[in-house]
């Protein structure tokens, strides 16, 4: 017996381990419109519709979209760009790109009845896009009202490089680069003008007026002082410097109120005016880029502004001449390439999605504190309430219960209250334990709640569903 | 669909070897005797070693049915282990010193791959089946093992005997995990090993799988409080052993997932898994040139890494992704290359002196960690000298000489241990000695930078330094065949200095980094009391351990240490005819007391907040079966602890402050094993 072991064991004893190991494929990258519902508002001749990816194409190709009329026809009422034939619209998409848009044209003098519509449909795309649940698009040509929808916002990804305005009733986003504008200069009866909280601007008066008369000298220390980065240093040092208390008014007020900006109401006396110091903040990138410094002085030109900006040390300066336009609250200005697009008009966004440079409290007073996956709120006309879900489900909440509901008018009334934060040891989490009711500036009333923090586990992707409580007037 | 891909890992082991009937005695002799090595100049029984070192045998592992070193190790006393509820982990820690203090060794080799945020070696990735015994050292054992080794040293002895000429055992264990059984609930633990020896040469194989399905506890929807965890774990050894020299080829491997399942946000859930793959490759060998003259040698390399994967998880199909955020898929590496030796030289009957030297080469890379392969490299001498001054003192003078190429090392390391015998049964011990913890690589090496956030490392650190003092005093009280008796009473005071904290860096406020700017401290006494009575073995042990209010500085008012107690007892009656034990675990661990900082109406307020106290039971019996069978079987955590409370100041009132995972309740095991060798 024993030797029959010895012999088995003499030759060679082999024991097979399996290791295991899953492989996982990457998430579906899912086409789909930007909306399932949209509508030409009264004064639009066109209209920019884009079609989203959930993330960059490997690859170059081309999709098709089939389009059906009510009521209208291709070539007459309307044209699109690029042009379609025999129902179908095909679109270039280039590689690496995360978005494609096709315009819709309205013919001039065009009269409508108001149930003319487009519809479209995604009918074949790029092989390695697979199609979302937005997979067709009703257009109409005339406003919309939104009675209910989901909307995952295009916040561009976890470097959150987009600010995106989003109008409910009419379920439209308006994703605009955070990088693209430095101020927005405010079109009221005031002469006001904000920051990019977006990129974390911060600014610092100089007792100086004249541009060309500052120097790299004048702005000795304030790399220490006049960053997020420095501030949040500094509130964590063991012993704070005395400058703390002041960093917050170098921020704007985060409520939106305009008499909190950071850069004093423009003077009507220019020699009133002075010069700032302006740290542009920092851009997306897997380790944030800084955008620089400018000096900058603003002053009245007429019933508009002129805003004067050179580098720190040069002894030039450039202008750039700024109109006010009532339709808009804010007319924003890029200091490279000057007037650009970011805000829809005035009424027509309800709440924003962006990185934001907020007040915060550590325990020595209000600091600025830079928080990601913020909700602002439109200051002109929109307004929000929380209502926790231990009150009442947000599926069984109607018009009934807008009774008592105290609405909060502060752009940041709710912030980042949606969710928890994270660090470098823990993770942020959506808070699923409440909901919003926001009301539009037409008193349109809507419930929302919000669905995802995370998009395949990648921030700067969030989404909400929303529905209507009760029409406005 | 979840594709599977399966690697083949083949160990392959030629099995022979050896002299028979070299073993029979020692085995039986051992037990008594409690022979030890770590720190030795020769293996000693710990009755004559100059440091006082426990050990656990074995026997006592299999009499547990441990599955885990962690089901032995939770009773012993000034040890204490806590969950880590993020990465399924365990934290141990020793003499009130966390477990980045503690060395873990496997005879004699440090094992690479600290983790977690507490930056330590999670013990239970080590297979209990290979484990020939335990020893644990408190106490700083800096000049012989070098950093890390400020708390003590726990040293893995592994099997390497083989019982006669050839040996196989078996053993398959069941477990539940609280009132949770099944096929993917409760512990399955499965083990197959043997042993081959011929002539000079002599081999073992040893496999063994764990499945432990985890536990939901407090967590909600799909998570759970314990992770659940599979493990591999094999090892093979190669040996050739003459009269005068000994040397092996040994190779630990371990594949462990851990499974972290994510709670639905909306349609998506973020599953995490944390699979670990380890080699450990060593070459250990000894020589003696004479009775006076003998080298002890190590070469030892270790690859051990770690991926984080993550995975979405969609709610309504089920589908599983890769996740696509920044850090979700991570990969740590590590690799350490050890090379000791060690020789012993007795000059005359009074003198030995142990020069050796010890060279350990450590990379790492991975998340978080400044790019590219970081090295850390190691060069120490060191040396002792066991002096019999007079029959009744020795004393152990030692220094070690390190040389570190990235943090600043102590340069020299001084210990002194000594032993007084005052009668035949009294024995005094005193020890002073120098410890230093060595910084982590995320201490040297992090990198984290995003909008909020600007914390790296620093590569300017120097070690974590202590002072530790240890005396106990030994009684031998009644010693007789049939009845033994012997009580000790011992008693320590540690004091770290350039403890590791967060601060701004010098040169750039912008920036938080690690600094050398804290301090802590503990001290404690510990009674021991053993008892052998005939068939019954009783040891009842007492601790009362201070830990440092590292408030203290800025509130002179407070307490300078909060103190928590600890007693534990153990019986076992054994019936050598009947081939029966039966074995009672107690272990209560008293309330811990320690100073936070609570936000008390808006004011920043420095209170006392308390871990409630609780206490752990575990009884085993252990049968023989038939001819070569061994029947195990008992519950584990008989008292059903599951969360204990933590009370902390919050908002002025004193509220939960949330509870802490100690256990999954009260769970019952049934394992039989099987072993023959060519005696039966």
């Amino acid at each position: 017996m024993s030797n029959l072991f010895k012999y088995i064991f003499i030759a060679l004893f082999t024991i097979g381990v399996t290791a295991c190991e899953d492989e996982l494929q990457l998430p579906d990258n899912t086409i789909e419109f930007e909306s399932d519902q949209l509508g030409f508002g009264a004064d639009d001749t066109e209209l920019t519709i884009n079609i989203n990816f959930s993330r960059e194409t490997t690859e170059a190709g081309t999709i098709s979209l089939s389009y059906e009329t009510t009521g209208i026809e291709y070539g007459t009422d309307f044209t699109t760009d690029p042009t379609g034939a025999d129902g179908t619209i095909s679109i270039d998409v280039p590689a690496s790109s995360s978005s494609v848009s096709f315009k819709v044209i309205k013919a001039e003098d065009l009269l409508l009845d108001g149930d003319e519509s487009i519809s479209f449909t995604l009918a074949s795309t790029v092989q390695s896009l697979v199609v979302g649940s937005k997979s067709s698009l009703s257009l109409s040509f005339g406003e919309i009202l939104a009675l209910s929808g989901s909307i995952n916002i295009n916040g561009g990804g976890e470097n959150y490089p987009n600010k995106v305005f989003i109008d409910l009733s009419a379920k439209r986003q308006t994703a605009i680069e955070r990088t693209t504008w430095d101020f927005g200069f405010s079109s009221g009866s005031d002469f006001r003008v904000i920051l990019n909280s977006s990129n974390g601007m911060m600014v610092k008066a100089l007792d100086k007026t004249d541009l060309n008369a500052v120097t790299a000298n004048d702005t000795v220390g304030f790399g220490l002082q006049l960053s997020l980065d420095a501030v949040f240093a500094a509130i964590t040092s063991d012993t704070p410097p005395s400058w703390v208390p002041e960093a917050i008014t170098w921020i704007d007020d985060p409520t939106g109120d305009l008499n909190g900006t950071a850069i004093a109401a423009i003077s009507a006396t220019a020699a009133e005016n002075k010069v700032y110091i302006v740290n542009r903040g920092s851009g997306p990138g897997s380790t944030p880029t800084d955008l620089g410094w400018k000096k900058i002085r603003i002053v009245r030109n007429g019933t508009g502004y002129t805003l004067q900006h050179a580098d720190i040390s040069a002894t030039t300066f450039s202008e750039i001449q700024i109109t006010k336009d009532s339709k808009y609250a804010f007319q924003y200005v890029s200091m490279a390439n000057g007037a650009v697009d970011v805000e829809p008009a005035k009424e027509k966004w309800d709440i924003a999605w962006t990185a934001f440079a907020n007040s915060t409290d550590f325990g020595t007073g209000p600091v600025p504190y830079y928080f990601q996956d913020m909700i602002l709120q439109n200051v002109n006309g929109t307004e929000t309430a929380q209502v926790l879900t231990a009150d009442i489900a947000y599926e069984n909440f109607t018009e009934a219960n807008l009774a008592g509901i105290a609405f909060g008018t502060s752009q940041t009334n709710i912030g980042s209250s949606w969710r928890s934060g994270g660090g470098p040891f823990s993770s942020p989490a959506l808070k699923s334990d409440r909901f919003y009711i926001i009301k539009d500036a037409d008193g349109n009333v809507f419930k929302l709640k919000f669905t995802a923090l995370l998009q395949s586990g990648e921030r700067g992707k969030p989404a909400f569903d929303f529905e209507l409580v009760k029409g406005g007037s | 669909m979840k594709k599977m891909t399966c690697s083949l890992l083949l160990i392959t082991a030629t099995i022979a070897v050896r002299a028979q009937g070299q073993f029979g005695d020692t085995l039986a002799t051992r037990f008594l005797e409690d022979v030890v090595i770590t720190g030795q100049f020769e293996p000693q029984s710990a009755r004559k070693s100059v440091y006082s070192v426990r050990t656990i045998p074995m026997e006592i592992i299999q009499a547990r049915g441990a599955t885990k070193l962690e089901d032995v190790l939770n009773t012993e006393l000034n040890v204490r282990f806590s969950q880590d509820q993020a990465l399924g982990g365990s934290n141990l820690s020793l003499q009130g010193l966390s477990g980045q203090n503690v060395k873990v060794l496997i005879d004699g080799v440090p094992m690479i791959g600290r983790q977690g945020t507490s930056n330590e070696i999670n013990i239970n990735q080590i297979n209990p089946q290979t484990v020939e015994r335990i020893e644990i050292v408190e106490g700083p054992m800096s000049v012989v093992y070098g950093a890390d080794a400020l708390a003590g040293v726990i040293n893995i002895i592994t099997k390497k005997e083989v019982e006669g000429t050839w040996s196989i055992n078996a053993r398959v264990q069941e477990e539940t995990v609280g009132k949770e059984y099944g096929e993917d609930e409760g512990t399955h633990n499965q083990s197959l090993g043997g042993g081959y020896a011929w002539e000079k040469l002599y081999t073992h194989v040893d496999l063994s799988r764990n499945s432990f399905g985890g536990w939901q506890g407090n967590a909600e929807e799909r998570d759970k409080q314990w992770h659940p965890k599979k493990q591999w774990l094999a090892s093979g050894l190669v040996g050739w052993k003459t009269d005068k020299s000994d040397v092996y080829y040994r190779l630990d491997y371990l594949n462990e997932n851990i499974y972290n399942p994510g709670v639905f946000e909306g349609n998506e859930a973020l599953d995490q898994d944390y699979i670990t793959n380890r080699f450990m490759h060593q070459i250990q060998g000894s020589h003696n040139f004479s009775d006076r003259f003998n080298f002890n040698g190590a070469l030892a390399y270790t690859s051990y890494e770690r991926k984080t994967q993550t995975s979405t998880v969609d709610k309504i199909t089920g589908i599983e992704r890769l996740a696509l955020g920044a850090g979700l898929q991570d990969v740590n590496r590590f690799g350490g290359t050890t090379a000791r030796g060690t020789f012993q030289y007795k000059i005359n009957d009074k003198v030995a002196i142990q020069p050796g030297f010890d060279i350990n080469l450590e990379q790492g890379e991975g998340g978080r960690i400044q790019s590219g392969v970081q090295n850390i490299n190691d060069y120490a001498f060191f040396g002792s000298v066991e002096w019999q001054i007079v029959k009744a003192l020795q004393i152990r003078p030692g220094i070690r000489i390190v040389h570190n190429t990235v943090y600043k090392a102590p340069p020299v390391i001084p210990s002194i241990n000594s032993k007084l015998v005052l009668s035949k049964h009294h024995d005094l011990r005193a020890s002073y000695g120098r410890g230093f913890r060595a910084p982590s690589l995320r201490e040297l090496y992090f990198d984290f930078f995003d909008a909020s956030h600007a914390i790296e490392g620093n590569q300017n650190l120097k070690a974590e330094l202590s002072h530790s003092y240890n005396a106990s005093w030994n009684w031998q009280v009644v010693d007789k065949d049939q009845v033994r008796f012997n009580t000790s009473l011992g008693a320590f005071y540690n004091t770290v200095e350039n403890m590791i904290g967060f601060g701004q860096k010098p040169g750039n406020t912008l920036i938080t980094t690690y600094l050398n700017i804290d301090r802590f401290k503990t001290k404690g006494v510990t009674l021991r009391n053993n008892l052998k009575f005939g068939k019954l073995t009783a040891a009842v042990g007492f601790s009362y351990i201070g830990r440092f209010n590292q408030y203290l500085e800025s509130a002179n008012d407070l307490d300078e240490f909060t103190w928590s107690p600890e007693v534990v007892t153990i019986l076992s009656y054994k019936v050598p005819t009947a081939g029966l034990i039966l074995s009672l675990y107690h272990k209560h661990t008293g309330v811990t007391p320690y100073f936070e900082i609570a936000d008390v109406d808006g004011a920043e307020t420095i209170s006392l907040a308390k871990i409630s106290s609780y206490d752990w039971l575990d009884f085993t019996i252990q049968k023989d079966v038939l001819k070569n069978f061994i029947l195990t079987t008992g519950v584990r955590n008989l008292l059903d602890v599951k969360n204990i409370n933590n009370t902390s100041v919050d908002g002025g009132t004193h509220t939960s402050g949330g509870s802490r995972p100690i256990g999954y309740g009260r769970s019952y095991f049934l394992g039989i094993s099987y072993s023959i060798n060519n005696y039966n």
